[in-house]
């Protein structure tokens, strides 16, 4: 499965930090053009570009003051999951944040066209597959 | 083919292509160089399948989407900063 990872290094408190992640006016000030945020497990997140493009989802855990989930899409795209999280600084007082993008949903898709054509491989998908058959 | 037959060596894949073997080998050599397939040696033949998820451009997309969070992360540093 694909996934990339960031970090920065914040210069403020974790609280601080934690607003600007949870908050529709400071999510729109750097995620994304427009944010709107309905902040909690199956609430909805609409992030609208200045070029009118638009990414949409629905947020799937928060862990207060440490860690926010959510899925998203550009119309016709795969869904994509995202993982914000909130981390002590190793050093001096502030905080940093991790951010992990993954794409859970291609390599499922890739196992199941290739099972559709070629049998069962050695995926989790066929694994279990060749279970529900005994 | 090779997705939908399973591993092939390349004098199978060049009889069914109508190429060369030695057009066959360059062109699959050049496939395992980005990523997409994958060489296994079995007794004197080689043998090449799909990496699994190889199909899709996982490395722009990482690329692409990397570049993205640096853009966001760059925009929550300066906007959070004391």
């Amino acid at each position: 499965m694909e996934e990339m990872t960031r970090e920065v290094e914040l210069d403020c408190d974790p609280e601080r930090a934690w607003e600007a992640l949870t908050e529709e006016s400071e999510l729109s000030e750097w995620l994304g053009g427009e944010v709107e945020a309905d902040l909690k497990p199956g609430g909805g997140i609409t992030v609208r570009e200045e070029d009118g493009t638009e990414k949409s989802g629905f947020f799937e855990s928060i862990e207060e003051e440490r860690e926010i989930t959510f899925w998203w899409s550009a119309e016709d795209e795969e869904s994509t999951r995202v993982e914000l999280e909130l981390l002590p600084s190793v050093e001096g007082d502030g905080c940093v944040v991790r951010v992990t993008e993954s794409r859970p949903l291609i390599a499922l898709e890739t196992e199941l066209a290739e099972i559709a054509s070629s049998g069962p491989g050695n995926g989790p998908v066929a694994r279990a597959a060749s279970f529900a058959c005994v | 083919m090779i997705a939908s037959g399973g591993p092939a060596t390349p004098t199978e894949l060049s009889a069914d292509l109508g190429i060369t073997r030695q057009g066959a080998s360059k062109h699959l050599a050049s496939l395992v160089e980005a990523g997409i397939l994958d060489a296994e040696r079995s007794g004197r033949e080689v043998r090449y399948a799909l990496v699994r998820g190889g199909l899709q451009p996982g490395s722009e997309w990482l690329t692409q989407v990397g570049d993205q969070w640096d853009r966001r992360l760059d925009s929550l540093k300066r906007h959070v900063r004391r």
